[in-house]
């Protein structure tokens, strides 16, 4: 019971989907829309019932409430592939970290001092360190200044850079690090203690972590409007073609596709899907209504 | 040739569209179904008026969206370090707790577009001339209504133009903008449902004149 309808084989998917017939019916709304504003091609109606049929559609396709798509997903995309490098080279080099002089910066951000600090980065360091990581607490200027000769800092500077970064010794923090999703940042655990001298500021500290996140965000930010320039100046140099809201072909084939969806989802065993075959033929109808009309040849 | 700012037109708009749905309310035939229908097209018109005069400029949402940036990342790489998680979890979860943050924008901006746009319409509606009392023209009633929202049309569709620039106003450059835009993608919406309820109100009106009652 795949289709009673033959379908068409030229609309480019064997089995329509409800949601590409929304994406399409929104791409010949907005073309007929843009053309009334510019008085390019004057008509309120037809644009009007075909955007009934998309209500319809869209409402078949699970949709009904607010339009949650991005606008320009070709947008996001490249804000997205471009904030990830940025944030993987800045996270790499440690440049925001190396920027930012190591006295402005709260004790526990240093790679030595965590004893002062509510929150220490090294909570998990292992149980030898311990007892050396109260030590400092009564001396706090003695944490702040890594100086080898202190007996009470020699304890805890081997567990340090461990307890950064997680090392094969420490299974506490081996475990998120496997656990991370797939689209994060790439966090390759064992590149950072290479990568990082032991006396600058760690990458992973607050400070210069939300800094990189804002120096991704806004390289983003300004490839998408660099995008959106070279955009704008590409559609001066476009030359409209007719307008797909006069060519009754695409009617048929948008009738096509959606008697298909209605005729898959009219047999579906979950009612829901059998309700959303009233939807498009309720779809149908004001496609046939917009259609009505265009003018005759 | 009137240069005012966009929530004042769209109060106006606004004012003009509550008159044609208060004349279609008098026409006591709310169980046409095509009166219904053109009562809820103009009901969704109102919110989304409400929600594209309430976006924020450009800068502000930079700036908000700066600082919830920073303010997340920092936070979440904090606790992590509180939590006693390696760079490795540090990342994850900071990269996770972004990734919600963005996802959540569109959400949030709804809710506080809508705030907004209903302080700023309150705003600029009680400045604005108080209009004469409507039914200029009493023996028009609902045949009045389709003129009255085609004004509004107008109006809205001009404003829909000067908020994308005079520079393009070539069709691809309008597409362009309808696309992408955030106002002018929602004044977009406004009109289609502004056009809807014109179309149900006409249908409406040419089945009367087919078979009187």
């Amino acid at each position: 019971m795949r289709s009673l309808v033959r379908e068409d084989p030229f609309s480019g998917e064997n089995r329509p989907r409800a949601a590409a017939i929304d994406r399409d019916l929104h791409a010949v709304i907005t073309d007929a829309q843009s053309r009334d504003w510019s008085a390019d091609r004057p008509d309120r109606v037809i644009f009007a019932r075909l955007g009934q049929a998309r209500r319809r559609v869209r409402a078949a396709a699970g949709r009904g409430g607010a339009d949650r798509r991005p606008a320009d997903p070709f947008a996001v995309l490249l804000g997205a592939v471009t904030g990830l490098l940025t944030a993987t080279v800045l996270l790499l080099t440690g440049i925001p970290a190396k920027m930012l002089p190591p006295g402005d910066l709260p004790p526990h951000a240093l790679p030595s001092g965590n004893a002062p600090a509510p929150a220490p980065p090294a909570g998990n360091t292992p149980s030898p360190a311990q007892p050396a990581d109260n030590a400092p607490s009564p001396a706090p200027p003695a944490g702040n200044a890594p100086s080898p000769a202190q007996p009470a800092d020699n304890a805890p500077s081997p567990a340090q850079p461990a307890g950064n970064a997680p090392s094969p010794a420490q299974p506490a923090g081996d475990v998120p690090a496997n656990a991370m999703p797939a689209g994060d940042v790439p966090a390759p655990a064992d590149v950072f203690p290479v990568t990082l001298p032991a006396d600058a500021v760690p990458v992973i500290a607050p400070l210069p972590l939300a800094l990189t996140a804002v120096a991704a965000l806004w390289t983003a930010l300004l490839a998408v409007a660099l995008l959106r320039h070279l955009r704008r100046r590409w559609d001066r140099a476009t030359v409209d073609g007719p307008a797909p809201i006069d060519d009754h072909y695409r009617y048929v084939a948008f009738r096509r596709r959606i008697e298909a969806c209605a005729a898959a989802a009219r047999h579906h065993r979950s009612h829901r899907r059998r309700a959303a075959a009233i939807d498009l033929e309720y779809a149908l109808d004001w496609l046939a209504a917009a259609q009505s009309e265009l003018p005759r040849h | 040739m009137s240069a005012r700012p966009l929530p004042a037109e769209l109060a106006a708009v606004r004012a003009l569209v509550a008159d044609g749905l208060a004349e279609i309310g008098d026409a006591g035939d709310t169980g046409q179904v095509w009166l219904r229908s053109a009562t809820a097209r103009l009901t969704a018109f109102d919110q989304v008026v409400t929600e594209a005069a309430g976006v924020l400029a450009a800068p502000t949402r930079l700036i908000l969206v700066t600082l919830a940036t920073f303010l997340v990342v920092a936070g979440s790489a904090a606790l992590a370090g509180a939590l006693g998680l390696g760079s490795g979890g540090t990342l994850a979860l900071s990269g996770t707790t972004l990734l919600i943050m963005f996802a959540t924008i569109p959400w949030a901006g709804r809710h506080v577009y809508t705030l907004t746009g209903r302080r700023r319409l309150a705003r600029a509606a009680a400045h604005l001339s108080p209009r004469p009392v409507r039914a200029t023209s009493p023996e028009a009633g609902l045949a009045g209504v389709p003129d009255r929202l085609l004004q509004a049309r107008v109006r809205l569709v001009s404003a829909a133009l000067r908020q994308a620039g005079a520079g393009n106003w070539s069709a691809p450059e309008l597409r362009r903008a309808i696309r992408t835009d955030p106002v002018v993608r929602r004044l977009a919406h406004a009109d289609q449902l502004l056009c809807q309820a014109v179309d149900c109100v006409e249908r409406h009106l040419g089945d009367l004149r087919k078979d009187p009652p």
